[in-house]
C-alpha cells in the first residue's frame, strides 16, 4: 500500500491549492474528495439530467499571485474578460458598471456618475489595505507572534502616510453599514442598490446593519483578471478553473481521490495518525489538512474527547445558516438582456428591496421579492447537445436555510418570484426554458458535505474574521491536536475562489515541519 | 421651576464680565459649568426654557404628579463626578431598582431580583443551563465593563494626529488592551462587533431570558437586537453603577430632574449662573474667534469661551453662521446620524396597575416592566422604524418610580414612565400629525393592556412623547435621546466628527460638551467632565478639582 506524508480533506479550491504546494515540497500527498467530482462549492452540478451548470460562475478573488505560484496557466486556466455588471429589468437605460466594478459607469446621472467614482476609489484604497492580510497568516494564540503584529503595525502607519483625512474616515468607515456609506454620497437609488447587494449577498446583514460594508471590502479587497476589484467569468465554467486546480495539484504528485468520504480523523495522545475513510480504509500520515468546513472537521471528523470544552463550544456556535439560493435555467436561446457582454444582470433595484427581504429571513421567511444575480454561462457539451444555448445560473439572496414553511413549499415561489423579474427583463424568455432547477441552501449544504450550505461555510462578519477566524486560537491554520491542520473558507480569509487560505495553510505546514 | 425663573431675571440684569457661556441648562451643560466655575471661571448657562435640566427633568403637568418627562433612570451618572460636584449635599438621592419583569405572553412572568441568588433560581424556573450559564455571561461583561468603564473620562485620542499628548494616550490604550490575555482580547474584538442577539444565542437557550437581557442593547438606538454593534450597546447601559453595583439601576428621588436640579445648586453655591428663558440664536464669531451668543430677545452676552450643550447638528447647522466654518465639516456634520428611534408615554395613575400575572406583593414591580418576551418580537418591531412605522408590537421598558418614591404623587396614587422604541423620527417620510401620535399612545397603551386589565381606566393623563415633542421641547435633533446613534463611526475619536472628536470645534473658543460627543449619551455627564477639563487645559486653568475615573471591581 502506498504511504503518504499528508492527507488533505476535500477537493476544493483550498485542498488542491494546498495539496499541490505540498507535493511540491517533496511530500507525499493524497487528496480525499468525498463526492464523485472534484471542485467542492466551485464544481459543476448537473441540475437536471443532461444539463450542467456552475454553483459558483465567477471569480473575483484569484488574483496573478495565486495564478503564479499554481502555474495555472500552463494547467489550463485562462480568465474571461472582466464581466461588467448591468441592473436587470425593463426600465431603459440600464445602469452599467463596466471594468472592474464601475470603471466607467452609465445609466446614471453625471453627479452621481462622479460621486461612484470618487466613492469607487475610497473604497477600492480601504479594500487594498484589509487585502494586504489575505496571504497573511493571522496573529495565533502565542501573544508574542511579533512578525503579525509588525505586519498590521505597518500597514495602518503606510494608511496613516497616505492622508490623515483619509485615514480617519478609514477609522470611521469599516464599520459601517453599506446602505449609509452611499446615502452620504449617492442619489441614484439603483446604483445604491446595486452597491448594497455587492456588500450583503451571501452574508447574513441587511444594507442597513452595522458592519455590512466589510462585506463590500471582501468583494473589493481581491483582484481577477489582474484588476482590483474585477470579476471574470472563466471560460468553460468553474469546472475548468477547478480541473486546472487539480492539475497542478497531479502534476506535482499529489493522488486525488474522489467518492472517499473520509469518516474519522485518527488521533492517538494528541497526535494525529491518519485518516478511516468511510469504507474503512486506513491512511497513516503524520500530517492531516482538512480544507471542508469547520463545523465538519471540529465536530464531526474529530472526536469531541479531543477537544477542550472551550473550543468545542466556540465550533458549535459558528453560524453557518446559508441564506443564498441557486437557480440554473436552461434556455433554448440567449436571452434578451440590456447591456453589453460578459455581463453579470443583479435584480436590486434600491437598498429598501434589499433591506425588506433580509428582513422576513430573520426569521425563517421567504422575502417576497428578493435580490439576485444572474449570470449568462456557455453551455457545456453535454447541455448542448441537449439543445441549450445558455444556461443562467442565478444566486438569490435572503433566502433562508431554516424556511419554516419548508423548502418543498418555498421552491415554488421562490422560484416564482425570480421568473417574475425575468419575464419583465427578456419577455417570452419563459417559453425558451428546457430545463431549471432550484437549489435551496439546504440541499447545496448536503450536495456538497457543507452545513448550512452558506458561502463562507460559516458568516464572514466582523467578529468571524482575521484572528477571530473560525474561531480565536485557530486562525493560524493550526488546529488544536498536533498534525492536524485546517483551511478553507471557514478559515481566514474566507470564501470566494482563490485558493488562498489553502496556500498559507501549506506555508505554515512546511514552515512548522522544517527541521522535524 | 418658578424660583429659577425670578433669580434668573435677576441674574440677566447684572450679566456681565462672564468668562464662559455654556448654551443650554442640560445635565451636561451643568457638569461642565460646575467644573469650570470651581476652577475659578466666571460662568454663565443660558437655557431657551423657563425650566432647567434638557433631558434630565422632573416637571408638574398634571396637579400633584412630578414627571421624569424624558430620562427616566439614573444608572449612568458618573460617581466621581457626583461627588466632585457634592451632589448628595446638594439633594440628588439615587435608589437602586428593586429588579422587574418581563412578562410573557403565556400569561407567565420572568422576574428579576437585586439579589443574586433570587435572580438565578428564577433564570432556572425557565432554564436550568441558562442559570448556569448566568454566571459565566456576568462575569465576561463585568470584564467587559471593567475595561471600557475608564475609557468614559478620558478624552479619546486623534489616531491620525502625531502630537505626544495623542501618541501617549494611544498608548495607553495599547497597554490597556495588550494588558489583556490573548483570549480576552479575541473575546473583547467579538463584543465590540457583534449583535446582542447572537452575543447572547452563545450563552442562552432560552427565549425570554434572552429577551430579558438584549433590552439593554436597544434602549435609545436605531438598532435591533440582530443588529451587530448592538452589544457595544448593551455595555453603554451597563457601565452605569448604583452603590458601587456596577450595571445595576437607579432612580433619582423626585424624578430626573433631581440630578440637574442638584447641579444647579452646586453650581449656584459656587457662584455660577444660570439664566432661564435665554434662547440662543447665534453664536457670534468674529476675527474666526466665537465671541459670545446673540439671545433671541436681541441681547449679546459675551466671554471668550463658548460651549455648546446642544447636539452637534443643532450647535453647527443652526446656531453657528455656515460661512464661519469649513466645508468639509459642515457635510460630516451633515452627515452626522442621529436618527430618533425612542418615543415616551408620561402617564398619571389613579391607583397601581394590576399585574394578574404577577403575585400581588411581588417587588419587581417596583423595578422595570416589559412586555416584549422575544428577541424576535423585538427585531420585528424595528423592522416597522425601518419602514418608517412606529412598532406595531412596541418594545415598552415601563417604570412606576412612585412605587420607590411615593413623593412624586399624591397618596395612592402613581405616576408611570413608559419608554417606547420604535418611534420614527418622521412617519414614512412625512412630518408626525397629533393624529399619529394619538395612534402611537394608543397601541402603547393597548399592548400595557393586555397584561394589565383596567390600565387604560385609571390614566388620569397623559403626555405623549415622540421624536416631533422631544426636538421641540428639548432640542434634540430629530428626537434622538443619545444627541448621535452609537454605532462604532460615532465613538470614540469618531465622536462625533473624526478630528473634532476632543470636545474643540473648528472656531476657537466654541467648544461642545453634550452627548453628541464621547462617551456619548445616557444621564452620565462624562462629556460635560471631559469637555470642561479639555477648556481648563486651553485657557491654563488647574483641573485638579476633577477626579480621574476609579477603578471597577
Amino acid at each position: 500500500m502506498k504511504s503518504f506524508d499528508v492527507a488533505v480533506i476535500g477537493a476544493g479550491h483550498n485542498g488542491l491549492a494546498a495539496a499541490a504546494m505540498l507535493a511540491k515540497s517533496g511530500r507525499r500527498v493524497v487528496v480525499l474528495e468525498a463526492s464523485a467530482r472534484i471542485g467542492g462549492l466551485g464544481g459543476a452540478v448537473e441540475f437536471a439530467p443532461g444539463f450542467w451548470g456552475s454553483l459558483s460562475p465567477v471569480l473575483y478573488r484569484l488574483p496573478a499571485s495565486v495564478e503564479k505560484a499554481l502555474d495555472l496557466g500552463k494547467h489550463g486556466f485562462k480568465h474571461g474578460g472582466l464581466a461588467s455588471t448591468v441592473t436587470l429589468g425593463a426600465d431603459a437605460p440600464a445602469i452599467t458598471l463596466s471594468g472592474a466594478w464601475g470603471e466607467q459607469v452609465s445609466g446614471v446621472s453625471a453627479a452621481d456618475a462622479e460621486a461612484y467614482a470618487k466613492l469607487r476609489n475610497r473604497l477600492l484604497k480601504q479594500a487594498a489595505v484589509l487585502g494586504a492580510f489575505d496571504s497573511e497568516t493571522p496573529i495565533g494564540p502565542d501573544a508574542a507572534d511579533l512578525g503579525a503584529k509588525a505586519k498590521i503595525a505597518r500597514v495602518a502607519m503606510g494608511m496613516r502616510m497616505s492622508g490623515a483625512d483619509e485615514f480617519r474616515q478609514f477609522l470611521r468607515m469599516a464599520l459601517m453599514c453599506v446602505a449609509d456609506v452611499a446615502d452620504e454620497v449617492l442619489e441614484d437609488e439603483r446604483l445604491k442598490g446595486l452597491i448594497a447587494y455587492d456588500a450583503t449577498v451571501g452574508i447574513r446583514l441587511g444594507p442597513r446593519s452595522p458592519t455590512s460594508l466589510l462585506g463590500l471590502y471582501h468583494r473589493l479587497s481581491g483582484d481577477s483578471g489582474g484588476r482590483q476589484g474585477g470579476m471574470t467569468i472563466p471560460f468553460g465554467g468553474m469546472a475548468a478553473v477547478m480541473e486546472a486546480f487539480a492539475s497542478a495539484a497531479r502534476a506535482a504528485g499529489a493522488d486525488i481521490r474522489t467518492a472517499s468520504p473520509v469518516a474519522r480523523i485518527d488521533v492517538n495522545a494528541g497526535t494525529v495518525t491518519g485518516v478511516t475513510l468511510a469504507g474503512g480504509e486506513t491512511i497513516a500520515c503524520r500530517t492531516v489538512l482538512s480544507a471542508t468546513s469547520p463545523l465538519v472537521t471540529f465536530g464531526r471528523l474529530l472526536s469531541g474527547r479531543e477537544l477542550d470544552a472551550g473550543f468545542a463550544n466556540s465550533i458549535k456556535s459558528l453560524r453557518n445558516k446559508g441564506n443564498v439560493s441557486k437557480l440554473f435555467v436552461a434556455l433554448d436561446r440567449p436571452p434578451q438582456f440590456h447591456g453589453e457582454r460578459p455581463a453579470r444582470h443583479v435584480h436590486a433595484p434600491s437598498i429598501r428591496v434589499i433591506e425588506d427581504s433580509f428582513n422576513p429571513q430573520k426569521y425563517g421567511q421567504m422575502p417576497a421579492d428578493p435580490p439576485f444575480e444572474l449570470f449568462v454561462e456557455q453551455p457545456d457539451a453535454q447541455s448542448a447537445k441537449q439543445g441549450a444555448a445558455a444556461i443562467l445560473s442565478i444566486s438569490i439572496a435572503n433566502t433562508p436555510h431554516d424556511l419554516k414553511e419548508g423548502w418543498d413549499k418555498g421552491r415554488h415561489a421562490l422560484t416564482q418570484a425570480v421568473m417574475v423579474r425575468l419575464e419583465a427583463a427578456s419577455p417570452g424568455i419563459g417559453n425558451h426554458v428546457l430545463a431549471s432547477a432550484l437549489l435551496s441552501p439546504v440541499e447545496i449544504g448536503d450536495a456538497f458535505g457543507v452545513p448550512g450550505g452558506h458561502w463562507h461555510h460559516h458568516e464572514l462578519q466582523a467578529d468571524r474574521l482575521y484572528a477571530l477566524r473560525p474561531v480565536f486560537g485557530a486562525a493560524n491554520y493550526r488546529a488544536p491536536v498536533d498534525g492536524l491542520w485546517h483551511c478553507g473558507a471557514g478559515a481566514h480569509p474566507g470564501g470566494g475562489i482563490s485558493g488562498r487560505s489553502g496556500l498559507n495553510a501549506a506555508r505554515e505546514i512546511i514552515a512548522a515541519e522544517r527541521g522535524r | 421651576m418658578s424660583e429659577t425663573a425670578s433669580l434668573a431675571t435677576q441674574d440677566a440684569k447684572s450679566a456681565t464680565g462672564f468668562d464662559v457661556i455654556v448654551i443650554g441648562a442640560g445635565h451636561n451643560g451643568l457638569v461642565a459649568a460646575c467644573y469650570m466655575q470651581r476652577a475659578g471661571l466666571n460662568v454663565a448657562v443660558v437655557e431657551k426654557n423657563d425650566w432647567i435640566g434638557g433631558a434630565a427633568v422632573s416637571r408638574e403637568l398634571h396637579p400633584g404628579f412630578l414627571y421624569s418627562n424624558c430620562s427616566y433612570v439614573c444608572s449612568l451618572f458618573r460617581p466621581e463626578i457626583m461627588r466632585d460636584l457634592e451632589l448628595p449635599r446638594h439633594g440628588l438621592q439615587v435608589i437602586a431598582y428593586e429588579g422587574g419583569a418581563v412578562f410573557t405572553r403565556d400569561g407567565d412572568y420572568l422576574a428579576s431580583y437585586r439579589n443574586h441568588h433570587a435572580h438565578r433560581r428564577e433564570f432556572a424556573r425557565f432554564s436550568p443551563r441558562d442559570a448556569e450559564t448566568y454566571e459565566r455571561y456576568s462575569r465576561d461583561v463585568t470584564r467587559q465593563c471593567r475595561f471600557v468603564q475608564p475609557l468614559l473620562m478620558r478624552t479619546a485620542p486623534d489616531p491620525a494626529s502625531f502630537k505626544p499628548r495623542d501618541i501617549g494616550e494611544l498608548l495607553y490604550l495599547a497597554r490597556k488592551f495588550g494588558g489583556l490575555t490573548p483570549s480576552e482580547m479575541a473575546q473583547t474584538a467579538r463584543f465590540w462587533t457583534m449583535s446582542i442577539s447572537d452575543f447572547l444565542d452563545e450563552y442562552f437557550e432560552s427565549d425570554v431570558i434572552k429577551a430579558y437581557l438584549a433590552i439593554s442593547g436597544i434602549i435609545g438606538t436605531a438598532l435591533g437586537p440582530m443588529s451587530p454593534g448592538t452589544a457595544y450597546v448593551l455595555l453603554h447601559h451597563y457601565m452605569g453603577e448604583v452603590d458601587g453595583n456596577v450595571g445595576a439601576w437607579g432612580y433619582a428621588r423626585g424624578g430626573m430632574g433631581a440630578i440637574t436640579k442638584a447641579l444647579a445648586s452646586s453650581l449656584r453655591a459656587s457662584g455660577g449662573t444660570i439664566l432661564t428663558e435665554a434662547e440662543v440664536d447665534k453664536v457670534i464669531v468674529e476675527r474666526g474667534r466665537a465671541t459670545g451668543v446673540a439671545l433671541a430677545n436681541g441681547d449679546e452676552l459675551r466671554a471668550r469661551t463658548i460651549v455648546s450643550n446642544a447636539d452637534v447638528k443643532r450647535t453647527f447647522l443652526k446656531l453657528v453662521n455656515l460661512a464661519d466654518l469649513p466645508e468639509t465639516f459642515v457635510s460630516q456634520v451633515k452627515n452626522f446620524k442621529m436618527r430618533g428611534s425612542s418615543g415616551k408615554l408620561n402617564i398619571a395613575l389613579d391607583s397601581l396597575p394590576e399585574f394578574p400575572a404577577m403575585p400581588a406583593d411581588c417587588p419587581s414591580i417596583r423595578g422595570d416592566l416589559h412586555f416584549t418576551d422575544s428577541v424576535e418580537r423585538m427585531e420585528r418591531a424595528y423592522d416597522d422604524w425601518k419602514a418608517g412605522r412606529w412598532s406595531a408590537d412596541p418594545f415598552v421598558d415601563m417604570m412606576i418610580p412612585t412605587t420607590l418614591d411615593p413623593t412624586m404623587a399624591p397618596p395612592g396614587k402613581h405616576f408611570v414612565s413608559c419608554f417606547v422604541q420604535y418611534c420614527p423620527p418622521k412617519v414614512e417620510g412625512r412630518d408626525w400629525t397629533d393624529a399619529d401620535r394619538d395612534g402611537f399612545a394608543k397601541t402603547v397603551v393597548d399592548q400595557i393592556s393586555e397584561y394589565s386589565p383596567g390600565f387604560r381606566e385609571r390614566i388620569l393623563h397623559m403626555e405623549v412623547r415622540t421624536p416631533r415633542e422631544i426636538e421641540e421641547e428639548v432640542g434634540l435633533t430629530e428626537g434622538n435621546i443619545f444627541q448621535g446613534e452609537l454605532t462604532f463611526d460615532q465613538l470614540l475619536f469618531n465622536r462625533p466628527i473624526p478630528a473634532y472628536a476632543q470636545y474643540r470645534s473648528p472656531v476657537p473658543g466654541l467648544y461642545m460638551c453634550g452627548s453628541s460627543t464621547h462617551p456619548g449619551g445616557g444621564v452620565m455627564g462624562a462629556p460635560g467632565r471631559n469637555a470642561a477639563f479639555e477648556i481648563l487645559r486651553d485657557l491654563h486653568k488647574p483641573s485638579g478639582h476633577m477626579s480621574p475615573a476609579h477603578e471597577v471591581f
